[in-house]
């Protein structure tokens, strides 16, 4: 029962989309996902009316070759700046702000900016290979 | 990091040639001026890089060739800044006036731009190559010679501007308002595949 609740929680934080990548809203639930996976998590900071995160989360994240590779090698969560309750480690300046994270949280890259779909995925594979074991 | 004084800086434009040289080591030591008040100040070829005036008002000053690379000028009034040459490659600038500036030959390199506004403004020979440039508004700016390779050109206003001696190779122009535009026909076609905002009105002509 327990079990089956977890996954209730986590299937509800997950937006989940007809394509495009696979986000969660809520860290602690992307978190856990990442731990059971075994897969680095990608943590985008954004929010409402900031037309750059529009674009990466309407037009980068709907390219397939995006979608494809962060749904298969990370854990994807996006938090609102505004409303999501933000973990404490991760320092930003503006946004749309990319971290990338191991399995634990623990972060290896960040990128601030939005881009065009292969450069994004481009950042992604080298910031994966900085990810120890 | 140690706040700058603003009676320091006041003290420091009011005797330009005789401290330039101890006014310059202050700046490199505080680098630091929030909500500031530099109105018409004299700021010529100074090396300003990597400060902190977010929120100030260099309204009617004169930056010639100035360096802010890698500075951050959030929210600074720049209106009918005298800025020819000024460099803000990487700077973290959105939101900042620059309304009836004149920019020419300016430097924008893979700054953060965003919501800037240029209305009116001389850009004339500006390198904004990878600059950041979301929403901002370009409206009645010389744009001549402009180089926005791989800008970020999303949301941005350039309604009924010339573009056709602008530099657009690589630009994502997502949503940008290209009504009443004059542009390449490749570059309306690039503009069109982003989802750009174009009607009857936009010109897309042969090179």
């Amino acid at each position: 029962m327990k079990k089956m609740f977890l996954i209730f929680v986590m299937l509800s934080t997950l937006a989940f989309a007809q394509d495009g990548v696979q986000l969660y809203t809520d860290f602690q639930s992307a978190k856990a996902a990442a731990q059971k996976a075994n897969k680095p998590m990608m943590i985008m900071y954004q929010t409402k009316g900031c037309p750059e995160c529009g674009y990466m989360k309407e037009v980068v994240f709907h390219d397939d070759k995006v979608s494809q590779y962060m749904n298969e090698n990370f854990i994807n969560v996006s938090l609102d700046i505004h409303q999501a309750e933000l973990p404490k480690q991760y320092d930003y300046f503006g946004i749309p702000t990319f971290f990338i994270t191991d399995k634990d949280g623990n972060q290896v890259h960040r990128h601030i900016g939005g881009s065009r779909s292969e450069p994004f995925i481009k950042m992604l594979e080298e910031a994966k290979t900085k990810i120890k074991g | 990091m140690k706040r700058f004084s603003i009676f320091s800086f006041a003290a420091l434009l009011a005797l330009p040639n005789l401290i330039y040289a101890d006014s310059l080591e202050l700046l490199k030591e505080t680098k630091e001026c929030i909500d500031c008040d530099f109105n018409g100040a004299d700021l010529t070829e100074l090396d300003l890089q990597d400060i902190d005036i977010t929120g100030s008002d260099l309204s009617l000053s004169t930056l010639s060739n100035s360096d802010f690379t890698n500075s951050v000028i959030r929210k600074v009034k720049f209106i009918e800044a005298d800025a020819d040459g000024v460099i803000l490659d990487k700077a973290l600038m959105y939101m900042t006036n620059w309304s009836g500036a004149n920019l020419e030959g300016a430097s924008f390199i893979q700054s953060d731009a965003k919501g800037v506004n240029f209305e009116n403004a001389n850009l004339k020979d500006a390198n904004m190559s990878g600059a950041r440039l979301w929403a901002s508004n370009f409206q009645g700016a010389n744009l001549e010679n402009v180089n926005f390779t791989n800008a970020h050109l999303g949301q941005v206003n350039f309604i009924g501007a010339d573009l056709t001696n602008t530099i657009l190779e690589g630009a994502i122009f997502w949503g940008a308002k290209l009504q009443g535009a004059k542009l390449f026909k490749k570059d309306c076609e690039n503009a069109k595949k982003d989802d750009a905002l174009m009607d009857e009105t936009t010109q897309c002509i042969e090179q």
